[in-house]
């Protein structure tokens, strides 16, 4: 009986250790970007606005990522010893866009428009975070529907199922 | 006293009840690998299930609801008994159920277990069942505490979790005695499992006044699970299902397989283990009387129902009707009246016959297949028939439900025959108790009560 | 607040079924082949319903179009679970795909057997998975059904406040609406009494399916008025 008493506590440990490694563990590694782009250079130090290259954010669904012809507005004459900068002039010479891999994902029952939450006068940072934090980590989505509805019932925005699920 | 009983001393009763716990044979074996090998058949048929999709069962529009539930019914059906036949005649101090409370209390627990089981195969997304369960998180979403299926989640996990408290507890002094019995890992097992028990005089009543109020409490949960089954159907709007009858007939009809099931067992444990001096035709008499009660209590319910529906000739309801009795279900009907209704009649009615414990098998057996019958044809041509004639269906079980329902069978038949192996099926300290045995003075024997805890507890084979 | 609504005028039904061909691309409804549709696996969220009347040679076809009735009193609903089938503000029965786990107890519920079920994973031939709606989830192992378009309503509200006006009769049209040549389905907003539903909501054909459960569908049938 002693035996069951000691086993217990210490196999209930075992799991609970075991699910806290898994917790902390899990998290993606950010993708490799075909260009080392930083959001830290462009939309903190030289303070260039966020609707300057995601144009479609106050009017769609979608933010969307500039074109080649967009970077190489600036990039023509702007640091053009880089390397980085280097690359996307070759993907302008070669007419081919760059294959960005994508950070901010939402699963496919999510119905999700940026126009009313833009409308709604919310910063980008409030979803994306700031463009300070390390590559990879920035633009990604905090997880789960509760941090969307944290919001949501803070401004009387609608929480209906049906608002946000498809 | 105790010399007068037709098998001796509280010794011997041990000797006899333990034998197939302490003792293994290689038929012991040969089972269990008949037994497992049907279930892994089954639990292969569940992979292929979840990983293709609920199509490979024989479900379609309209009938979206069918063996699996039918098994979850039926399951849950013969868990009825076994809790309730114990606490009843517990309550009312019937001396002849001494040596069958375990083996129902046991019955009851496996049977609900693979009854458990059926609602979580039929989902579409088994791995979200846990939508169903109330816990409290950052979304603020709750299961809907509107829906028949909650109540019975609830329902069926309150019943599980009672019944292996009622199943355990009067275990515990018979653990004891195991306890001091055995070596090895066994001894560890049944130390944790006996609680520390030693057999004295307070531990004594402390048991006999939970179990008192353990078999008070558990009658009105197990009265409530299948009024809560029966719900799941008549809470809809479906024709024929929706019957203010139902709670009270699930509840008849669950008692009635219950029973029968109670005596097949109670057959094959006398045959098996050969417990002929304890499961005696007194037994069997009484059980079967309660089987002829059923069978008409059953038959009375089932008639005033379909009598309604007859004359009432409301379209959709008697579309459904007419399909159950005239259509392609006529000869499972039939099958249902005869085994339900003809053959027990005919047979419970004589003494010479309940006494008879190869007819009572048969009969037993027979009611059970006749208590699946019914549930076939509650659930499937209600859901064949419905209101609109463009979305009229009909269904045939595939090779994938007909595996898993074999292993349904096969599963609790192996958990039963382990249990055998690990627990005495017999509750020993209740038989000695009947025989108004009493530790001798000095001697330490946890399994055996003193005798005051029970009054009118001798004579009991007198 | 909107209160959506559908009409269907009977009368103007050629049973044509171009509503299905048009639902089943806008709702990425899966395909379930011959062999499936033969054991009744078949889904169609919008289905014509064909009653032959008569004896032959005075033979008569009739169609009805058959989908989800968005009963205000739905019997779905109170059986769920999960609440993944609840009653909006606007009137609307919604089915929340991820929140479903497949219990069927609706569809045993629905009298209109308008509720479906992904008995497998849903598969496209190539090309078709190149035109399934990006606005619509593809559903796996759960119930589906008609949703009034609800992703049309979704971008038409949208649209509607960022204008910042109500939305007008007839901006919004689900796909059978839409494609339905004759003219025979309408829809709209029920709580405009100057919509087109709202007046032929009120006409003396109208009748609702099963009006007797006492459901209050938001589909109204307009009934034939002569064999024309």
């Amino acid at each position: 009986m002693r035996l069951g008493l000691v086993v217990a506590p210490v196999f209930f440990l075992i799991v609970a250790a075991a699910g806290a490694f898994l917790l902390t563990t899990t998290g993606q590694a950010p993708p490799t970007q075909p260009i080392a782009f930083s959001h830290l250079v462009h939309a903190n130090e030289k303070q260039i606005a966020c609707t300057y290259c995601h144009q479609g954010v106050a009017k769609s669904a979608v933010a969307g990522i500039p074109s080649v012809e967009k970077c190489m507005g600036c990039h023509r004459t702007v640091a053009v010893d880089s390397p980085e900068v280097r690359k996307v002039a070759a993907y302008w010479e070669r007419k081919e866009p760059i294959a960005w891999a994508r950070l901010a994902y939402l699963p496919d029952h999510v119905y999700f428009s940026h126009q009313p939450h833009i409308q709604a006068g919310k910063e980008c940072q409030t979803c994306h975070g700031s463009p300070s934090l390390p590559n990879g980590s920035f633009g990604r989505l905090q997880p789960g529907m509760d941090w969307c509805l944290s919001c949501h019932r803070r401004d009387g925005a609608s929480i209906d199922c049906s608002t946000c699920h498809k | 006293m105790a010399s007068d009983s037709p098998f001796g001393s509280a010794a011997r009763v041990n000797d006899d009840i333990l034998r197939p716990v302490l003792q293994t044979t290689w038929r012991f074996y040969a089972v269990v690998a008949l037994l497992g090998s049907v279930v892994l058949w089954g639990a292969f048929a569940v992979w292929y299930l979840l990983s293709t999709g609920i199509g490979v069962f024989g479900l379609n529009r309209p009938v979206y609801w069918a063996l699996m539930i039918i098994n979850f019914v039926f399951f849950v059906g013969l868990s009825h008994s076994g809790t309730l036949i114990s606490a009843i005649l517990r309550v009312t101090h019937a001396e002849w159920r001494r040596p069958i409370t375990r083996g129902a209390e046991a019955m009851t627990v496996f049977t609900i277990m693979v009854a458990a089981a059926f609602p979580l195969i039929h989902l579409g997304r088994p791995w979200v069942f846990y939508y169903l369960i109330p816990y409290p998180d950052l979304r603020g979403l709750w299961p809907n505490f509107r829906s028949p299926l909650i109540w019975d989640f609830i329902a069926i996990s309150t019943y599980l979790t009672g019944s292996i408290i009622y199943l355990y507890l009067p275990m515990i002094p018979d653990l004891a005695v195991i306890r001091d019995r055995s070596h090895g890992w066994r001894r560890y097992l049944y130390i944790a499992l006996s609680l520390g028990w030693t057999g004295s005089e307070r531990e004594w009543s402390r048991l006999s006044r939970v179990l008192g109020i353990m078999a008070v409490v558990i009658i009105p949960v197990a009265v409530s699970v299948h009024s809560i089954v029966s719900w799941d159907f008549a809470m809809t709007i479906v024709p024929v299902w929706h019957s203010t009858i139902f709670a009270p007939y699930f509840v008849v009809g669950a008692i009635y397989s219950g029973i029968a099931l109670v005596i097949t067992i109670m057959v094959l444990i006398r045959w098996v283990f050969n417990l002929q001096s304890y499961l005696q035709p007194r037994q069997f008499d009484n059980l079967g009387k309660l089987l002829f009660v059923m069978s008409v209590i059953w038959f009375y319910f089932w008639f005033a129902d379909a009598l309604t529906t007859w004359y009432g000739r409301e379209p959709s309801e008697f579309a459904v009707l007419r399909y159950t009795i005239l259509g392609p279900f006529a000869p499972l009907f039939w099958t249902m009246i005869v085994c339900n209704l003809v053959i027990p009649f005919w047979t419970m009615m004589f003494k010479q016959l309940r006494r008879n414990v190869l007819v009572m098998l048969v009969v037993s057996l027979l009611v059970n297949v006749g208590m699946y019958s019914e549930r076939i044809l509650i659930i499937v041509p209600a859901l064949s028939r419905g209101r609109l004639p463009s979305a009229w269906g009909s269904y045939q079980p595939t090779w994938v439900e007909i595996s898993i329902t074999a292993a349904a069978f096969a599963g609790f038949s192996l958990l039963y025959v382990l249990f055998t192996k690990f627990f005495p099926v017999v509750s020993m300290w209740e038989v000695k108790e009947g025989m108004g045995e009493r530790a001798e003075a000095g001697v330490k024997e946890p399994g055996t009560p003193p005798r005051k805890t029970v009054e009118g507890a001798e004579g009991a084979y007198g | 607040m909107y209160k959506w609504a559908m009409v269907v005028d009977l009368d103007r039904c050629t049973g044509c079924a171009a509503c299905v061909v048009a639902c089943r691309a806008e709702n990425n409804v899966p395909i379930a082949g011959e062999e499936e549709a033969g054991k009744g696996r078949a889904s169609f969220w919008m289905r014509i319903e064909r009653y032959w009347e008569g004896e032959y040679p005075n033979v008569r076809a009739r169609y009805m179009p058959v989908f989800c009735q968005q009963c205000a009193n739905a019997p779905c609903e109170p059986v769920c679970p999960v609440y993944a089938t609840y009653h909006s503000a606007e009137g609307l029965n919604v089915q929340v795909y991820n929140r479903c786990v497949g219990t069927r107890y609706c569809a045993n519920n629905c009298p209109y057997a308008v509720r479906y079920f992904n008995w497998f994973d849903p598969r496209w031939p190539d090309p078709l998975p190149e035109q399934l709606n990006p606005d619509v989830t593809v559903r796996f192992r759960v119930m589906e059904k008609c949703t009034f378009c609800i992703q049309r309503i979704r971008r038409g509200k949208e649209l509607a406040k960022m204008a910042g006006r109500r939305v007008i009769d007839g901006e919004i049209q689900p796909a059978c609406v839409q494609t339905c040549a004759p003219g025979a389905l309408v829809f709209g907003d029920l709580n405009d009494p100057a919509s087109r539903v709202a007046r032929l909501a009120m006409s003396p054909r109208r009748f609702r399916l099963h009006e007797d459960l006492g459901t209050e569908p938001a589909v109204f049938y307009l009934k034939e008025q002569s064999y024309g």
